[in-house]
């Protein structure tokens, strides 16, 4: 662990705002977005990030220094997450009515970058809100599998840890996760060839 | 294997996590077994489409939401306050969340540097009477998403000392009587810790701030132990030229780099908007641009189906307009979010200049290599070295270019979607 980072938790844990502000700086974007891709709309996911850094803040004097402190962090990021979930039972439809989220930029570049003209700009933002909708049709626990590993990029073990769950439950919720939204994408139409990036080449 | 243990171990095997020999068993399989290869084609192909989805930039304000909670929590927890840094002796001084500014009030910079900067200011949060600085929009750190859209910006100066005043008046400060701290609160508004010291240097003995917090006495060019940074930093505020300063830029909590004179820093914008009458919103749009002599740069029709029209207008603005042309637009009827955003280029710029000079120099070496060439052979390398040269040199001047309007002109995407009433907005 990095030692500038242990004496931001030191100093984090006797009240100091600011020093858990830049503490958890590194970790911002990941959460929210995180946070996004569960509940499908900014609103609830500022509402959900926020409530899980301040847990984390709230937590901090559990936190010992035995396992590295990014792995604590996301375990009670997503036990917030979930537990926000499960009370915001309304089924968001707004996933649809979003509008689409992209980075922030230049949209003449982005369309530069990607050589696609405005349509096919638009057109790609409607597979992404689609692929969202998918995403919200999924149970809390397998969304969360399935935004962990394939959108954040974690490993099976970790997404064990940060889970609180066996590593064979995670197998087996994100088979199963990956089969509904393979249906559910089936259904919604998404399996044109144009609209599949490739995932790094053939093979696996 | 059957195909239904085959399914399942399908996810397992597209990310690696099988044992050797079952890897092997399920390719085997796959060879032989044209549904569960479709399968598997299907299966990487949902990956494939999550992966596809983009991350997004977490709103500005967040970070402004997260901090009042975070600062409600420590009131919650300690309503006396003995945090950050050791026991401050004045209960008020902490409650008004001047403790973190008090304590840390040892060392250097940070607002000598703001003072200079050249940076353009972001509007400043409505002033809230509650000393803390809580605020309602959060540092614009390079990178993230500026200040969100937000009524225009008072004037800094006159307000905050008003403000500041009453401020004052609700955290009991009499004991400290120094009205003139409150300033520092405003222009401090994004810092609750900053390293203030107007000197810019290490002023020996200043730790005791905390504790000693005594009048305003003081002038700036002599700080002496006993002097609460916060005041000299008034002196400073009042004789600067400069008056009020601009927020930090970089949103860091200690000393920050200082920023080179003429700070790059560009702007973009975005705002959606859902409309029954299209032609009505791009008029409005394009009244709100022209009045600030920003001008429309492209304007593109991205329809998706019959019933659902999208018009991207891609607008350039003043930068000086920036914050308050997004505002504007955000009150036209339709709206449903924006994002401006802030990058400071300022680096990127140095160094491509950088990049440019020495591009420059290799010019020059290989324009003499060339005109010393005496064989065929020798005369064509000096002149495919010294095209490519220049094709860069070019390359890298229309980058600097772009940066040059981006920083002058910022760029606001406008996307207009209409729909048609009986189905349609929400």
């Amino acid at each position: 662990m990095r030692s500038a980072d242990d004496i931001l938790v030191m100093k984090s844990k006797k009240g100091d705002v600011r020093a858990f502000e830049q503490l958890i700086a590194q970790y911002e974007r990941k959460v929210y977005n995180l946070a996004f891709r569960l509940t499908g709309n900014h609103d609830d996911a500022s509402d959900v990030a926020q409530e899980a850094f301040l847990k984390v803040y709230t937590s901090l004097s559990d936190f010992r220094g035995d396992s590295s402190f990014s792995t604590w962090l996301y375990r009670i990021v997503s036990n917030v997450c979930l537990d926000e979930l499960r009370k915001r039972k309304r089924q968001r439809a707004t996933s649809l009515d979003e509008p689409v989220s992209t980075p922030d930029g230049d949209m003449n570049r982005q369309l530069a970058d990607r050589m696609e003209g405005p349509e096919e700009f638009v057109e790609r933002l409607e597979v992404q809100r689609t692929v969202q909708a998918g995403i919200d049709s999924l149970d809390d626990d397998y969304r969360m599998v399935v935004i962990l590993r394939d959108l954040q990029g974690y490993s099976y073990d970790e997404i064990a840890t940060i889970m609180g769950c066996s590593l064979g439950t995670v197998k087996s919720r994100l088979n199963r996760a990956r089969q509904a939204l393979k249906e559910k994408f089936a259904l919604l139409e998404l399996f044109r060839p144009k609209y599949v990036k490739s995932v790094g080449g053939e093979g696996r | 294997m059957r195909c239904s243990e085959i399914q399942d171990l399908i996810s397992a095997y597209l990310d690696d996590e099988l044992k050797p020999a079952q890897t092997a068993r399920m390719e085997a399989h796959f060879r032989v077994c044209p549904r569960c290869s479709e399968e598997l084609d299907l299966t990487r192909a949902t990956v494939a489409l999550c992966q596809g989805l983009e991350e997004v930039d977490v709103p500005s304000g967040f970070r402004a939401g997260l901090h009042g909670q975070l600062l409600e929590e420590n009131r919650r927890r300690h309503p006396l306050g003995t945090l950050t840094g050791g026991a401050s002796r004045f209960g008020s001084w902490v409650r008004n969340g001047w403790v973190a500014t008090a304590a840390a009030l040892v060392v250097t910079v940070a607002l000598g540097v703001m003072f200079a900067t050249g940076a353009p200011r972001k509007p400043s949060p409505p002033l809230v009477a509650d000393a803390d600085p809580v605020k309602i929009q959060s540092p614009t750190a390079p990178g993230q998403p500026d200040a969100s859209l937000s009524p225009e910006p008072p004037d800094k100066k006159t307000p905050a000392v008003s403000q500041g005043q009453s401020g004052q008046g609700q955290s009991g400060q009499g004991k400290m009587g120094q009205s003139t701290l409150v300033p520092l609160n405003e222009s401090l508004t994004q810092k609750d810790n900053a390293e203030v010291n107007p000197k810019g240097k290490d002023t020996p003995g200043t730790t005791d701030a905390v504790g000693s917090a005594t009048g305003v006495t003081t002038p700036v060019e002599s700080i002496s132990g006993n002097v609460t940074t916060a005041s000299a930093l008034e002196n400073k505020t009042k004789n600067s030229p400069l008056g009020a300063p601009a927020p930090e830029n970089s949103g860091g909590a200690t000393a920050d780099q200082p920023h080179q004179a003429g700070p790059k820093i560009v702007k973009t914008g975005r705002l959606w908007f859902r409309v029954s009458d299209l032609e009505k919103a791009k008029g409005r749009v394009l009244q709100v641009v022209q009045a600030s002599s920003g001008y429309t740069k492209s304007n593109n029709m991205v329809g998706s189906g019959p019933d659902r029209k999208i018009q991207a207008l891609v607008l350039r603005v003043p930068a000086a307009s920036f914050e308050k042309i997004m505002g504007e637009l955000s009150r036209i009827d339709g709206f449903r979010n924006g994002t401006p955003r802030t990058d400071d280029k300022t680096a990127e710029y140095a160094d491509l200049l950088k990049k440019i000079a020495a591009a420059r120099e290799q010019e020059k070496v290989l324009e003499v290599s060339q005109s010393k060439a005496t064989t065929d052979e020798e005369s064509q390398k000096a002149d495919a070295q010294l095209a490519q040269v220049r094709s860069d040199i070019q390359a890298m001047e229309n980058k600097r270019l772009d940066l040059d309007l981006a920083n002058v002109m910022p760029q606001i995407t406008v996307f207009l979607e209409e729909v048609s009433p009986p189905g349609g907005a929400r």
